[in-house]
């Protein structure tokens, strides 16, 4: 059992915060306190929860607002390591581990993809999975905003997936794998910066690298916001989505930039999004476990934007902007594409 | 590994995003003092019924011991101090409070009822009476006097848990105030199946359900009906509105804890906060603190990957009671997470008669909380007030919910301390 369920106060603060049981309800998703708590008294059970576990999307919402502060996030995937097995993976996560095997991605690598020029630069720029091969103008507007802010930087020649998926998936095999590879690849250099909030935390929390998200290198080092901007633009009303791993793992600061930043583009107007907060569905390998969920999730996203009256929401992350993409009904644009679009 | 970031400078800080954290910094904030608030957790405010409770002046104008309810008696210890040492005309500061407090809620769209620390009697979602003083308007508070003229209906919605009218029928007998009570179980399309919680339900609701319902209550035939809280802090003005005029009923919500009420409550006192001009950063535990004698000078504040020292002129701690770790416990011994101030309770660690050991202790650990001096101050492990550093709300000995007297002191000491507070910054 794990030693900290006895210490759950049955307040259900995570329960009402979790995204998921929102939309699920608590007859087909146990929710955190299920997941976590309960049903961790019983591991040997943990089989029978499998299509259950593979529901939450690793929000991280609900240890954050438990009072007795457990890690519920961290527990769940714990119990996803320990029913993993290749033969029983859900089809989507399946194909994330043969698109690991076979490509080194997570995905299935586009055709045509950002190259990477050789050079020695100190500054290494991972683009991440989604970044190179479905979002290619990620790479492309943080490529462009650092050559503006007169950043030298390089994409390592090599690379592997970061791992987070396969974290999500609970393979710790292929995670180890992928680490050690990147390890290998990533030398020489002095700052590493990601696109993806996924990819900076598991950076942190599985290599012990010292990562910078693209906003906290570009509001803290590039001084992006003494670039000088285009002046006219068309007046735009945007919501602001915060990311589940920048507003909670590595923390409200990035957001706080992001607004900064956002907010002194002219014919731009944040307006304020309810829940803006909550998971888009994104995370945790729900999209490939169970696109439904992450759909749902998805639209309930779309429309706190609408009743915001947003004409476009902006996610400073690629799977959030892809997932929410797939909701339609309010454009939805990366952080970095949107920004580089107004900079001279 | 945490990276490091910048370090900040503030007027104060205020650490716990409670209900006392975010009185405190919206006061100090008020005043043109430049507050970051820093809290992690869900707070007990947000599990609250959002009602506030209030110290009854005749308590507080009796002489410590001359006191019936000896739990009460200890809560307010400082009120009493405040009271010997004439510093704050205490009547004067529970009005300024209390008005502070409401204009700021009416601000964000949470009007409340009040009517001068009057109490009212309401129903509880568990069929038993509640008293408060401050209380949203959409609640039996104020209502039960229409109630008299008619009879009343507890309308529970099919898989909310919050209300269970058969429930809350069977513990009142039938009868609340002399005045008939009928249990009905409706279904609203609009939920759809299954059980779930109050947030999800709201949820669901938003998908035309306030038609639906008014549509149910018209149907009923008494004139007030209860119904379990199904409206986030946004639309609750307007929802609640509609329901009792389009129905041309005394519709209101049962009192309940762990639910929309005590999150609205929450919500609603972050943006008056944010609102005062105060910065919040939720998300983020302080894990530090460096003093220099009498004098807090610094902190740290963690994400789970970064971290930041912030220096300050003055600090507030609201950080609740054991449950959020606004203290911890060490053996049977209730200590200071920090271990900067001193902890201690007002009671005798002697079993009283009748007592076991283990009551005994069992008091002693939910009594427990930082000791402070009538202006809110905290001491030193030796004693010695700080000059710049204060306690406020349910961290505070005796204060800790059930022996404290809930949200209205603790506002009130929140208050002060930012009084205070403030000549520091
Ligand atoms: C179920 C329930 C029902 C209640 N009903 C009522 C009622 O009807 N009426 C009433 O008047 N009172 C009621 N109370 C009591 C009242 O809600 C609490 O006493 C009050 O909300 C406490 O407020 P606070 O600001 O002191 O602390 P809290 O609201 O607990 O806020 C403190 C916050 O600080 C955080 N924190 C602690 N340490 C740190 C740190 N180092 N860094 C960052 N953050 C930290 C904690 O996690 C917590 O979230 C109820 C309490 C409960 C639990
Ligand atoms: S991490 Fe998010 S989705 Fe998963 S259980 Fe917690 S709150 Fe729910
Ligand atoms: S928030 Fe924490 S203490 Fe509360 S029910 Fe969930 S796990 Fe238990």
């Amino acid at each position: 059992m794990a030693p900290f369920a006895n210490r759950c106060i049955k307040c259900d603060s995570c329960q009402k915060a979790c995204p998921v049981v929102t939309i699920e309800g608590l007859r087909s998703f146990s929710g955190p306190r299920g997941l976590a708590v309960d049903s961790s008294r019983f591991p040997e059970d943990a089989e029978a929860l499998r299509d259950n576990l593979y529901k939450c999307t690793a929000c991280f919402r609900c240890g954050d607002v438990c009072p007795a502060r457990l890690p519920l996030t961290g527990q769940i995937m714990a119990l996803r390591r320990s029913i993993f097995a290749k033969d029983k993976a859900l089809g989507g996560h399946a194909r994330i581990l043969a698109n690991i095997d076979q490509h080194r991605r997570s995905i299935e690598p586009a055709a045509r993809r950002p190259e990477a020029k050789p050079s020695d630069a100190k500054l290494l720029y991972f683009p991440g999975c989604i970044a190179e091969n479905r979002l290619p103008i990620i790479y492309q507007s943080t490529a462009s905003l650092l050559t503006k802010g007169k950043a030298a930087f390089r994409v390592p020649e090599r690379w592997s997936c970061c791992g987070a998926p396969l974290e999500k998936v609970g393979d710790s095999e292929r995670l180890r794998l992928v680490r050690e590879e990147n390890l290998r690849f990533f030398d020489g250099f002095e700052r590493l910066v990601t696109s993806c909030p996924g990819c900076t935390t598991h950076f942190i929390q599985d290599y012990g690298l010292e990562p910078l998200h693209t906003i906290e290198l570009l509001y803290e080092v590039v001084g992006v916001r003494k670039l000088p901007a285009l002046p006219s633009h068309r007046k735009v009303k945007v919501a602001l989505h915060q990311p589940c791993h920048l507003a909670r793992t590595v923390g409200q600061h990035v957001i706080d930039y992001a607004a900064e930043i956002l907010q002194r583009l002219p014919g731009v107007r944040l307006v304020e999004m309810e829940d803006a907060d909550r998971c888009c569905g994104g995370g945790g390998g729900v999209v490939a476990g169970h696109p439904d969920v992450a759909l749902a999730l998805a639209k309930a996203k779309v429309e706190s934007a609408k009743r915001a009256k947003a004409d476009l929401i902006v996610a400073p992350c690629p799977f959030c902007v892809m997932n929410i993409s797939r909701a339609g009904g309010v454009e939805t644009v990366d952080f970095t594409n949107f920004l580089d679009a107004r900079l001279k | 590994m945490l990276r490091e970031l910048p370090p900040i400078k503030v007027d104060a800080l205020v650490i716990g995003h409670g209900a006392s954290g975010l009185m405190a910094a919206s006061a100090l904030a008020s005043q043109n003092n430049n507050v970051l608030v820093v809290g992690k957790g869900a707070t007990a405010t947000s599990m609250s019924t959002g009602c506030i409770s209030y110290i009854r002046k005749d308590i507080l104008r009796q002489e410590r011991g001359a006191i019936d309810l000896e739990a009460l008696a200890r809560s307010v210890h400082p009120f009493n101090d405040i009271m010997e040492r004439g510093s704050l005309a205490l009547e004067e500061v529970l009005l300024q409070v209390s008005s502070f407090f409401q204009r700021s809620l009416s601000d964000q769209g949470l009007e409340m009822t009040d009517d001068a620390f009057h109490f009212f009697d309401m129903l509880t979602n568990a069929g038993t009476m509640y008293s408060c003083s401050i209380a949203p308007s959409f609640t039996a508070s104020g209502r039960l006097d229409r109630l008299r003229e008619g009879s009343l209906a507890l309308l529970g919605i099919e898989g909310h848990r919050d209300l269970d009218p058969r429930l809350v029928a069977a513990m009142c007998a039938g009868h609340v105030d002399g005045v008939r009570v009928r249990p009905y179980w409706r279904k609203l399309d609009c939920m759809g199946h299954g059980g779930m919680t109050a947030t999800e339900a709201a949820a669901r609701f938003k998908n035309g359900g306030t038609q639906e319902l008014i549509k149910t209550i018209s149907d009923l035939e008494e004139d007030s009906v209860a119904i379990p809280p199904l409206f986030g802090l946004q639309s609750v003005h307007k929802g609640m509105s509609e329901l009792c005029s389009e129905s041309e009923k005394n519709v209101f919500e049962l009192v309940t804890p762990m639910s929309l009420p005590g999150l609205r409550l929450q919500d609603a006192m972050e943006r008056s906060a944010v609102g005062h001009g105060c910065h919040l950063m939720k998300n983020h535990l302080v894990t530090r603190l460096e003093v220099k004698r009498e004098r807090a000078v610094s902190a740290l504040i963690e994400t789970p990957t970064r971290r930041q020292a912030v220096s300050f002129n003055s600090l507030i701690l609201a950080t609740g009671d054991l449950v959020g770790g606004g203290l911890a416990l060490a053996g049977r011994e209730v200590v200071d997470p920090f271990s900067t101030f001193k902890v201690g309770w007002f009671g005798k660690t002697e079993p009283l008669p009748g007592q076991t050991r283990y009551d005994a202790a069992m008091r002693q650990v939910v009594e427990a909380g930082y000791l402070v001096t009538h202006e809110m101050r905290l001491m030193t492990k030796e004693g010695r007030p700080f000059e710049n550093a204060f306690g406020a709300g349910s961290t505070l000995a005796s204060f800790s919910f059930p022996t404290g007297v809930g949200l209205g002191g603790e506002l009130l000491t929140a208050w002060i301390a930012a009084e205070y507070a403030k000549e520091g910054s």
